[in-house]
């Protein structure tokens, strides 16, 4: 399974693959990328089977990165962990195609059953 | 000033919350207190304007303290500049995320900024109030300011 992780912290990003592996994914692939922009480019690279991407990103954010996957065609299971997460992004991330959003700070009984929830299995 | 305390009491909220995640990163209770926030310390800072409220929020603490929380927050055995910034940008975020989910009922136009972290001294107009918040810790005092500008 090949993961894309997008978020403009490096820290954050190693975090979110410790939680993935800890979840059960620990023989994933994780691609990583640092705004929405190289997140696009490594997607059509990569075809991951999971997108995990933040909100708020330089040069292209989060939302614009999925909208801009959603009108390429691709529907690779796409979600969202963010410092954000008021009812408003909620409902514009579901409306735009995320499968989830996961509010920070996450415990990583939050992070396992989002995904099953969803039906990303390991 | 009720907004003002409205918010830092959403604050401590942010830093409780992230106590109880995988982010285990203060050791101490968090506390309001009344004094100026020490502005010469470097940090996190982030922006946040709303219909009712417009205000810039910190995490700032000395420089070795961050980097102690930085350790705590990455996991890593030792972190550079770079992480350093990162990481702290990140709690700040995080704690301002928390905070600003718990007032969005009040002022449902409240969008956040990007964080930026500053090494000098926060230069501010005089016209500003001030709410500070201390978290005592193993790795040193914690701060996290809100400035908000004073009704004209």
């Amino acid at each position: 399974m090949r993961i894309l992780i997008a978020d403009d912290s490096r820290a954050m990003r190693m975090i979110v693959v410790r939680q993935l592996r800890q979840a059960g994914f620990e023989d994933a692939e994780f691609i990583e990328a640092a705004d929405g922009a190289e997140a696009l480019a490594k997607a059509r690279e990569h075809s991951p089977n999971l997108i995990v991407s933040d909100w708020n990103m330089p040069e292209v954010n989060g939302l614009e990165f999925l909208r801009q996957l959603r009108a390429s065609g691709d529907d690779t299971v796409f979600g969202f962990v963010t410092s954000e997460g008021t009812p408003d992004m909620i409902q514009l991330a579901r409306s735009n195609g995320a499968s989830f959003l996961i509010a920070k700070p996450f415990t990583p009984e939050t992070f396992r059953d989002t995904l099953n929830a969803v039906g990303v299995e390991l | 000033m009720s907004d003002l305390l409205d918010w830092s009491m959403s604050v401590v909220e942010g830093v409780q919350a992230l106590e109880e995640g995988i982010f285990k990163v203060f050791d101490g209770v968090p506390r309001m207190i009344d004094e100026k926030a020490p502005l010469n310390l470097p940090g996190a800072w982030v922006s946040l304007i709303g219909g009712r409220l417009a205000l810039q929020f910190g995490l700032i603490a000395e420089y070795a303290t961050l980097e102690q929380l930085a350790l705590r927050f990455t996991g890593f055995d030792l972190v550079n500049e770079i992480d350093v910034t990162d990481a702290i940008t990140e709690v700040a975020n995080i704690v301002g995320g928390v905070a600003k989910r718990s007032m969005i009922s009040h002022d449902p136009l409240l969008t956040s900024g990007l964080p930026i972290f500053l090494f000098g001294r926060l230069v501010v107009p005089s016209q500003v109030d001030q709410a500070l918040i201390e978290v005592p810790s193993s790795a040193g005092n914690v701060y996290f300011a809100t400035l908000v500008q004073k009704d004209a």
